[in-house]
């Protein structure tokens, strides 16, 4: 009796979700939509329009002046593009203030001149410093300007004949060198949270679970303002019975939700979820009964809906960037760092990433699955208590 | 008339506390975290020193010398370690990366040989381990350019092939240091031979420091917003960063309640309010003027209150022209109430209005910049940010906050939200008339 009784409240939650149109785009469209975009903008996906290209203005249009931008590498970071007009140094600065461009160069004419007269020759950089492509320009520009400034005092401090070939061997093949290696479950680029929304992906499915849970506060308070909790309460044996179905709907839609958000995300961003299928279940089983728990508890706080879906809005815009879904939380300083350590949505992503990038398995991550137990445990304890309270 | 029917929508916003905690107290909220996570008040404090360990047998001195030079940069936290344990440490996570250096550096660097260093990096740690490996690139960058001139000025004075003679290493070859030193006292070929080596290398070094002592190029590195760095300065962290975000978390909840304005005209007609409203002198025209007027208004003081509260919490900058902050408030307002009118007279209730709305505030919100600049996203997405409201929105609050802009800097900015306004109140006009005629508007 119990059991079916159970199946029925959870078969009629179901149900309900996925008849409106409306929630099936909040359940997938609106999330595989903020992990393509955000994704892209770490990289995921080229995008079609290449790189942010890094304008400059060669007035001089020399020797020099050509192999200096000539030996800026660009690549995936930015574009080198050589305007065909000379410009000025005013609109290289106002490509840079009006966003047009997140660099610029501009080169006066005389440079070379300067050069070889033994008189400082001039540049200018402009940049947008909070753009990676315009640190990267920078970075090359100045690699490349030491390059001109070893070659100069080279040639100054030999005052006679200099081994250019010599100084662009060893200058091309430096003696001392710096190799670096990522160590991982696979060192391979790619696995990179920069790389194909490794990070992304994960971090907003937990997000608009999280979201969608709490927004369906305004769900349950409704129905217990219209007093459909109060009718459903006489169908049912004990109001333990009630909480407990409450409970595992939503919790089923959650698990099919996450289920086939990463699935998209794996196919659309080709994203990897590491080698430990158990890990990965149990992470999904507790995150969403976590969400659903918090959800259940916030639904018997609050008095309206419009109070449940400020509450339920505030909840999930404050537990994901603390825990660290809307950016890695490596980037935060180190109390913050902690703070989402023991969030659950914090707790939910470094598995992930752990998972992910270091291979670990339910052993490895038993800290992280521990927390996650502890706040389902005692949400789910709060959730039934306040629930069994307010219907009995 | 439509004047207390606006003061009484007002009224009715303002008394409601679950409004203010969306609209007001949770922008402030989002600003205090991402302003924190990134920097606060400015002062280096956003990011924590990166723990990295190094590996390798050398020397006291050498060894002490490494380690001044990596602590000196101030961002790393240094510990000594051997290989097994440093490898475990990076693997796990508990420090970003690991610095091996080779056992045989020493000869290897006196005898001109290739030295390698080798850097391990945590795979978790994309941004903290870039730094580790930017910082030691450069450190290496000079050495670099110090070397190739120095070979490029005197070629022959290179390091000795493998087998070559030496003076230096004829004269501490084979014998300990006491007969080393007895060779240097009495005078010995060997040692006058190494000593004018020696001399030859310091003229050398003196000559290449001296030509390095005099820049032949003047790079001039200016951020955008005019802050002047000389080559190689990295930008102080002195900006408040609550003046980056706080904008854009406004601009964000300012849609909701622009779009919970519009949708006011579902709940007046659902409670029966709206049909008693029309029988009274005030046609349908005018009442929308009325919401419109309201939404507007209600959103202006919902940003120009979130600004006042964000110079008193994060000592926000709120631009050196009076004028120009309210008017980019205004015209935002103005422009996104038109556009929840348009949206609320297309929809069929307030729930599919809610649904909608909500869909097309994040949409935009991604790739308008308010959760990061429209710059930052690929090229078509930054050309689409071009058509929506929230672009110009942020990018004239950004440039008054961020940039000091006056009125005159943000003029853009206000013409085109001006422009949406019109344009949206124009077809909310139409709109409204379409209802009335087909009868739906009850």
């Amino acid at each position: 009796m119990t059991g079916r009784v159970l199946l029925a409240l959870i078969d009629v939650h179901v149900r309900k979700i996925f008849a409106d149109r409306a929630n099936l785009f909040w359940l997938f469209g609106m999330p595989m939509m903020f992990s393509i975009l955000m994704g892209m903008m770490f990289g995921a996906f080229d995008g079609g329009g290449g790189p942010p290209e890094v304008r400059v203005y060669d007035a001089d249009r020399s020797g020099a002046s050509t192999r200096l931008v000539e030996s800026l590498p660009g690549g995936e970071a930015y574009a080198v593009v050589v305007a065909d007009t000379t410009g000025s140094e005013d609109l290289a600065r106002i490509l840079v203030a009006d966003g047009r461009r997140t660099a610029t160069i501009y080169i006066p004419p005389g440079f070379a001149d300067s050069l070889d007269a033994g008189r400082p020759a001039h540049l200018s950089f402009f940049h947008d410093a909070d753009r990676f492509s315009a640190q990267s320009a920078r970075t090359d520009l100045e690699t490349a300007v030491l390059r001109l400034e070893s070659e100069r005092a080279g040639r100054r401090a030999a005052a006679g004949d200099f081994d250019a070939a010599g100084f662009d061997s060893l200058w091309a093949n430096p003696r001392v060198k710096l190799e670096s290696e990522f160590l991982g479950r696979r060192e391979q680029a790619e696995l990179k949270l920069s790389k194909g929304g490794q990070h992304t992906g994960p971090a907003y499915t937990l997000m608009f679970v999280m979201m969608f849970m709490l927004m369906s506060v305004r769900d349950v308070v409704t129905e217990r303002r219209n007093g459909t909790l109060t009718r459903l309460r006489l169908g049912v044996s004990s109001p333990w019975l009630l909480a407990v179905g409450m409970l595992l709907g939503p919790w089923v839609v959650g698990l099919l939700q996450m289920t086939i958000l990463l699935a998209l995300n794996a196919l659309v961003m080709n994203i990897d979820y590491g080698d430990s299928v158990a890990s990965l279940v149990l992470l999904m089983m507790l995150f969403t009964g976590v969400a659903t728990a918090l959800a259940l508890v916030l639904a018997t706080v609050c008095r309206t809906p419009g109070q449940a879906d400020g509450v339920g809005m505030t909840a999930s815009m404050t537990l994901a960037p603390l825990g660290g879904l809307w950016w890695p939380l490596e980037v935060v300083p180190g109390f913050m760092q902690k703070l989402g350590g023991v969030l659950p949505t914090g707790q939910a992503i470094t598995v992930f990433h752990d998972m992910v990038g270091r291979g670990y398995g339910l052993a490895e991550n038993a800290g992280n699955f521990l927390g996650l137990a502890a706040w389902l445990a005692v949400l789910l304890g709060l959730a039934t208590f306040r629930f069994r309270r307010l219907i009995d | 008339m439509l004047r207390s029917v606006i003061a009484k929508d007002l009224r009715r916003w303002w008394s409601d506390r679950n409004a203010i905690v969306v609209s007001l107290l949770l922008p402030l909220v989002l600003t205090g975290i991402l302003g924190i996570s990134f920097g606060g008040f400015g002062g280096g404090a956003g990011i924590s020193t990166i723990p990295l360990a190094v590996v390798g047998e050398l020397p006291t001195l050498p060894r002490q010398f490494l380690d001044d030079a990596l602590r000196e940069t101030g961002l790393f936290d240094v510990t000594w370690t051997s290989r097994e344990q440093a490898e475990r440490m990076v693997r796990k996570g508990d420090i970003r990366a690991a610095l091996i250096v080779p056992d045989d550096l020493l000869t290897r660097f006196v005898e001109g040989n290739e030295v390698t260093f080798v850097l391990w990096k945590d795979i978790n740690s994309e941004f903290k381990a870039g730094i580790v490996e930017q910082i030691l690139e450069r450190m290496l960058l000079y050495l670099r350019g110090g070397e190739a001139a120095y070979y490029g000025a005197w070629p022959e004075d290179w390091y000795p092939e493998q087998g070559e003679s030496d003076a230096i290493s004829e004269l501490l070859e084979g014998g300990s240091l006491l007969e080393v030193y007895e060779r240097v006292r009495d005078g010995s070929p060997e040692a006058k031979s190494a000593w004018e080596e020696i001399q030859a290398l310091l003229d050398n070094q003196v000559a290449i420091q001296d030509a390095f002592d005099h820049p032949g190029v003047a790079l001039k590195v200016e951020e955008r917003g005019g802050q002047e760095l000389a080559e190689n300065e990295q930008p102080q962290a002195s900006r408040n960063m609550f003046n980056y975000f706080l904008p854009g978390m406004a601009v964000f909840f300012l849609m909701f309640s622009a779009g919970t304005a519009g949708s006011d005209i579902h709940r007046e007609r659902e409670g029966g309010t709206l049909r008693r409203m029309l029988v009274s002198p005030l046609s349908p025209r005018q009442l929308l003027l009325g919401k419109w007027c309201f939404a507007t208004a209600n959103g202006l003081l919902q940003l120009l209150v979130l600004f006042a509260a964000g110079k008193l919490i994060y000592r926000l900058n709120l631009g050196p022209d009076l004028l120009a902050l309210p008017a980019q408030a205004l015209a935002t307002s103005a422009a996104m109430a038109s556009i929840f009118l348009v949206l609320a007279l297309l929809t069929r209730n307030e729930k599919q209005a809610g649904q909608i709305g909500t869909g097309i505030i994040l949409f935009m919100a991604i790739i308008g910049g308010n959760f990061v600049p429209a710059e930052a996203m690929p090229d078509f997405i930054r050309a689409a940010a071009h058509f929506t409201p929230n672009y110009w929105a942020n990018g004239g609050f950004n440039a008054i906050v961020g940039q000091d802009s006056g009125l005159a800097g943000v003029g853009t900015h206000l013409a085109v939200l001006g422009g949406i306004a019109l344009v949206f109140l124009g077809l909310a006009v139409l709109l409204l008339q379409r209802r009335q005629r087909e009868g739906s508007l009850l």
